[in-house]
């Protein structure tokens, strides 16, 4: 078998270690599988016991003699034979062919009592496993989730949305597939095996050496061909990923393709990876599909040695023709786990590696645990003061070097410079997204840092460009903020932000179900659907992203009036893209390279003639 | 699904050939029993040890011919399935290559993509299961069942009783199992959905400080999705644990009315042998096939989904007789013309005539919807009109070769898609093998030769897949510099400067003007600043022309248009 790395290792561990919780169920599901695995391969030998007794039974009509070996295993159970022979090992008991052949029909009812049993517990067996793998899914789950709302946001700042989604999806779902198929499969496959060696050496050890020749080499045949065509499918794997995005990139671009031209050209590079991508799946499907023949050829290599050994054998006396029988059916047996445990050992690469993604965002660092002599702030005035603050992303990258600032009651605040100055630094800062490296921002006096997470953002309400919405009725969607507010104010605060109208003509109004990506509505609705949620929040503070630019004329107007009445009375930040919102601000920041460098007014900043009066004067040619 | 294999045509030899060897696989399964049976009757009771050892020898052959032929189905069957798979991805990219905009509204680009490659693998993997299983499993049953006959009627009859009960049995549980699998499949998405939204929405969650409120949504999706899952699999444990037993007890049958017959002389016990043996090939086939049908909804689904595309004919086709006019003259005429999408009963656009003149700019303007960039994706026939023509040159759009027609306009669309390659590549799109100076000219013009030269190999920089490594307003450049860099005579900008800087978005517009001085340009904007020195502005607004002329013109004649300069460049008067 393939040599396990140590984290491999450690995954395979901690992935173990969800099953702890549950280690009562998992003994029973264990008992289960050997009890179940023992019934089984108890069959074949009692079966061929069956197959003894109509042989003796044939022999007997025709001879008139029992000619038994006592000890024969074959006989073991029948006991009603065994103890009628005498000396000479000839059966002295009542003639076999009279009556409904009383001892037949013993043997057979504890072969269906043993069948009957087996199934009973391999069911068992996998209804528990089903359940334990399932539940250990679900802790895994939850545990995903609460770590995505402990991390702190540089983690998603920094890593992309792709990569953490497919860690706590595709990831998961590979192990969970998988996870219930291992427990199931690869340890009654190891019993199955280990118990049809011993049941073979008991009965004869000559032809249970065929198949300690059988088994190693079809584990060599089956893991190598598995190994091989492991390789393949990742090519196949490869091709499909360079088809895949060729395809979407050109389908994305398809008018560019055509205005220019370029179909020709596109056949032909689609034709190339296509091509690749062919000679890749075959080889992977050719290599996968010889797994079966081949593990079977082996199988049957020794079905066949099987059967003339134990012919020469038994026509030699030392064996029973049941137990020819029962070497068979072991022999069939047999090649089901083998290729069970090879698929099984791939398979636990794959799910190993996807176990180890996950445990690796499991074991990101969390947000510092909130300070528990926290001050609480219930109702603010809204006066902020920011304290020589200093901060960067990295401490040894400082963007803010020494940020001082002073924001009272009801104030309007603009922020604004140049693309990527930072705008979205400061709202981080004051929503305690991320913590200063210095200084302090402070709420009427306190310093944010002395207070819970929590407690900073009830104070804020924030509407971005970025329009998040859930799935779930617009209705519920703007009580986020608050949830215990009645319909009657979530529909005053849609009236407020100007919603109200459009979301009564959707169909179902108040209780339509907002899509997944809310594409049932215009990027306009979703953003006046955000103002009416900061409204029925009512937040005491609020910081305002001015509205994109695929809004129409006529949704940027309802927009600028509900943001408006929205501000009236709060302390409010605005970033601005269009300096002329702005405009009458009661303080500018004006942000470059990440680092406030001016603040004033509009007529403060134009008088200096610095960034912003630059940025002012680039906007009129 | 049958309509899409229809394409396997083209793969007769290799079915035929593997048809054949399957049957060579079953014969060769079932003659190990009969084989093995001969070897107990007549070389064990018999004692006949030359039989054993020549029988023997016959059952290597056999076991090597059958595992080759399987072996050789393999083959066949994965050069088969997976070259029908690779000829259907070909056939369905070239023709979603025809298709225009209005088929890729229909279907959508996600799923369009989805279909060429996820689905025909679904489709492909399917295919071999069906080839390797679907004709196997009936040979097996009736060439066991004709050895059993046979061997005994009465014991057969056995197998015969079984086979049924195994069917139906079969088909019992994977019914009840499929629609929990189904909404299982829902709850799984809900759990996606959910994380999704927790962690695009992350900013969102905490301003809210809704961290726990969304744990609880989670934990109650995660909770009735594994109820879902558990049930379902607890359901399907039951299968194999039941087939087992009923072939079990087929062959504790077997035995019982074999003991008979043995021990009245009227069979052997390697018949009887034999015959538990056929049950046992018997019951593995049809539990093979019954896998088919497990895995036959999904792969169905996906074949519907790539026929439902192969099917669409694409509403744009070449012209039959293509004309080609006698001068490149570059007017380009509306008249009278009206769009509509799909099934929507208001137009697009409606009623659209105006001509633009080589030598000048004609500017559109309006709201978003308003229907501006219908208005122009008419020109090129990304989308035909449904009343009225469009002329370009004199001749109606529709009566060109597309190739031809295309090859006048230099067309940048609203978003600026560009591909993976180069920053060369990308601009000479039109012409692979246009030279560098013409290359750097058009960027020179669309103001990008700057930042390319800071690029670390400047033109030959790489572009990722769909120019994701490139700025929204460097990509905008590139699309601008692409159309530049054909010999187009017919210039079409749908909002192309918008992520531009205005000094920027103005020097672009002055190096276009200069350098095609003939050419008839056509632009599309959302701000006054970008075209108020256009020799024609057209207002537009709900889908109609409403104002004609140029930009003072339009601030006296035309209240739209008045509003919208009025908001948008009133900026500095309210203050100064």
């Amino acid at each position: 078998m393939t040599k396990k790395s140590p984290e491999n290792t450690s995954a395979a561990k901690r992935l173990i270690g969800y099953l702890k919780p549950y280690r009562k169920k998992v003994a029973l599901l264990l008992i289960c599988a050997v009890v179940g695995v023992i019934f089984l391969i108890t069959g074949p030998r009692v079966l061929g016991t069956a197959t003894n007794v109509i042989t003796m039974r044939a022999q007997y009509n025709q001879t008139g003699v029992l000619d038994l070996d006592v000890n024969d295993p074959g006989l073991a159970g029948v006991e009603e034979i065994r103890e009628n022979v005498d000396a000479e090992g000839n059966y002295v008991g009542a003639p076999l062919n009279e009556g409904d052949m009383p001892v037949l029909k013993m043997v057979l009812m504890i072969l269906v009592a043993i069948y009957g049993l087996s199934a009973l517990f391999t069911y068992l067996q996998q209804k528990i496993t089903a359940q334990v793998a399932q539940r250990a899914m679900f802790d895994l789950r939850e545990n995903v989730d609460r770590k995505i709302q402990r991390l702190p946001l540089n983690y998603y700042d920094t890593h992309t949305h792709g990569d953490v989604l497919s860690r706590t999806t595709t990831d998961i779902e590979t192990i969970s597939t998988s996870l219930q198929q291992i427990m199931t499969q690869l340890l009654t496959a190891l019993f199955t095996i280990i118990g049809i060696v011993i049941m073979m050496f008991t009965l004869n050890w000559q032809m249970a050496l065929i198949a300690l020749v059988v088994l190693p080499a079809a584990l060599f045949v089956c893991s190598r061909i598995a190994k091989k065509s492991q390789t393949f499918f990742k090519g196949q794997q490869e091709g499909l990923g360079a088809v895949n995005s060729y395809v979407e990139e050109h389908y994305a671009g398809h008018d560019v393709l055509k205005l220019y031209g370029g179909e020709k050209r596109a056949e032909r590079e689609f034709d190339e990876m296509n091509d690749t991508l062919n000679e890749n799946a075959r080889r992977a499907q050719f290599a996968s599909s010889i797994m079966m023949p081949a593990t079977n050829l082996v199988g049957n290599l020794g079905y066949v040695g099987i059967c003339i050994l134990g012919g020469l054998l038994t026509a030699g006396g030392s064996l029973t023709i049941g137990a020819i029988q029962a070497f068979l059916q072991y022999m069939q047996q047999f090649t089901q786990p083998i290729i069970q445990t090879s698929n099984i050992v791939n398979m636990m690469q794959s799910t190993l590696a996807a176990a180890e993604r996950v445990f690796e965002f499991l074991d990101e660092p969390e947000i510092p645990e909130e300070r528990k002599d926290a001050v609480r702030i219930e109702k603010t005035e809204g006066n902020i003061t920011f304290e020589h603050v200093k901060f960067g992303y990295s401490p040894d990258r400082i963007l803010i070097t020494d940020m001082n600032a002073e924001i009272r009651h009801g104030q309007k605040v603009g922020i604004c410079g140049p693309t990527g100055a930072g705008k979205t630094t400061l709202i981080n800062l004051l929503m305690r997204f991320y913590d200063l490296n210095g200084g302090a921002i402070r709420i009427d006096g306190v310093d944010a840092a002395e207070m819970t997470r929590q407690n900073v953002r009830s104070l804020f309400g924030m509407v971005l460009q970025d329009t998040w919405l859930y799935s779930a009725s617009i209705r519920d969607n703007i009580r986020y903020g608050r949830p215990e507010a009645t319909d009657e104010e979530v529909e005053e605060a849609c009236r407020m932000a100007n919603a109200d109208y459009f979301i009564r003509t959707l169909p179902d109004g108040y209780d339509t179900v907002i899509d997944e990506s809310a594409g049932n509505l215009s990027s306009g609705q979703k953003q006046l659907l955000t103002i009416a949620r900061a409204f029925c929040a009512d937040p005491q503070i609020l910081i305002l992203d001015e509205a994109t630019s695929s809004v129409d004329t006529r949704t940027e107007k309802l927009m600028t009036d509900a943001m408006k009445k929205l501000t009236e009375g709060r302390t409010n930040f605005q970033i601005a893209h269009r300096l002329s919102t702005i405009f009458d601000a009661d303080l500018i920041l004006v942000l470059k390279d990440g680092d406030l460098v001016e603040q004033g007014t509009h007529d403060e900043l134009m008088k200096i003639g610095g960034v912003y009066a630059a940025l002012y004067n680039s906007q009129f040619l | 699904m049958l309509k899409l294999y229809k394409g396997l045509k083209a793969y007769a030899k290799q079915l035929i050939l593997m048809v054949l060897l399957l049957f060579v696989q079953a014969f060769s399964m079932l003659m190990l029993p009969s084989m093995m049976s001969l070897i107990i009757d007549r070389g064990v009771v018999q004692g006949d040890m030359n039989f054993i050892v020549t029988a023997g020898i016959i059952m290597i052959c056999i076991t090597l011919a059958g595992s080759a032929s399987a072996i050789g189905v393999g083959y066949f069957a994965s050069k088969a399935a997976v070259g029908f798979c690779t000829d259907t991805r070909k056939k369905l990219f070239r023709h979603i290559d025809r298709f225009t905009l209005e088929e890729f509204d229909r279907i959508g680009t996600s799923s369009l993509t989805t279909r060429s490659t996820n689905d025909i693998l679904q489709v492909q993997n399917f295919t071999i299961m069906l080839f390797r299983v679907i004709i196997l499993a009936p040979i097996m049953c009736i060439g066991g069942i004709t050895l059993a006959f046979q061997k005994n009627a009465e014991l057969a009859m056995v197998l015969v009783v079984c086979m049924p009960i195994i069917v139906v049995f079969l088909v019992m549980v994977l019914r009840s199992a499929f629609p929990i699998f189904r909404s299982m499949q829902a709850k799984l998405d809900k759990v996606n959905l959910i994380i999704r939204e927790n962690i695009t929405g992350v900013r969102v969650v905490r301003a809210f400080t809704a961290e726990e409120r969304e744990e609880k949504r989670f934990e109650e999706a995660n909770e009735d999705m594994t109820q879902a899952s558990t049930r379902s699999q607890v359901k399907v444990s039951t299968l194999m644990p039941l087939l087992m037993l009923i072939i079990n007890l087929g062959t504790v049958a077997v035995v019982w009315f074999g003991g008979r017959q043995i021990s009245m002389g009227v069979i052997q016990v390697g018949d009887m042998m034999a015959l538990i043996q056929y049950l046992m090939l018997i019951m593995y086939a049809l539990v093979m096939m019954s896998l088919i049908f497990a895995l036959m909804p999904r792969a169905s689904v996906c074949a519907e989904r790539i026929v439902e595309v192969l099917e669409i004919e694409p509403a744009i086709t070449n012209a039959e007789q293509p004309k080609v006019p006698e001068k490149k003259t570059g007017i380009v005429e509306f008249r009278d013309v009206t769009l509509s999408y799909g099934n929507s009963d208001i137009p697009a656009v409606s009623n659209i005539s105006f001509t633009a003149m080589p030598g000048q700019t004609t500017a559109l303007i309006g709201a978003t919807g308003s229907g501006k960039s219908s208005v122009i994706c008419m020109i090129p026939r990304l989308r035909d009109p449904e009343r009225g023509t469009v002329l370009v040159d004199g001749i109606d759009v529709r009566e060109y070769d597309l190739t031809e027609l295309r090859k006048r306009i230099g067309y940048v669309p609203q978003k600026s898609n560009l591909f993976a390659g180069t920053i060369r590549s990308n601009i000479a799109f039109s012409n692979e093998n246009m030279s560098g100076g013409q290359v750097k000219r058009a960027a020179q013009i669309a103001q990008a030769d700057d930042f390319i030269s800071r690029k670390e190999l400047g033109y030959d920089d790489p572009v990722a897949e769909g120019g994701t490594n490139v700025s929204g307003g460097q990509r905008q450049r590139l699309a601008i510099a692409r159309a530049m860099a054909t010999d187009a005579n017919i210039f079409v900008f749908d909002d192309s400067f918008s992520a531009l800087d205005f000094k920027t978005d103005a020097a672009v517009r002055q190096a276009i003007r200069e350098n095609t001085q003939n050419a008839t340009v056509i632009i599309v904007a959302q701000r006054v600043g970008t075209i108020m020195n256009a020799d024609k502005i057209l207002v537009m607004d709900k889908g109609r022309i409403i104002g004609e002329g140029t930009h003072e013109e339009l601030l006296a004649g035309c209240s739209v248009y008045a509003q919208i300069a009025k908001t948008q460049l009133a900026e500095g008067g309210e203050r100064k």
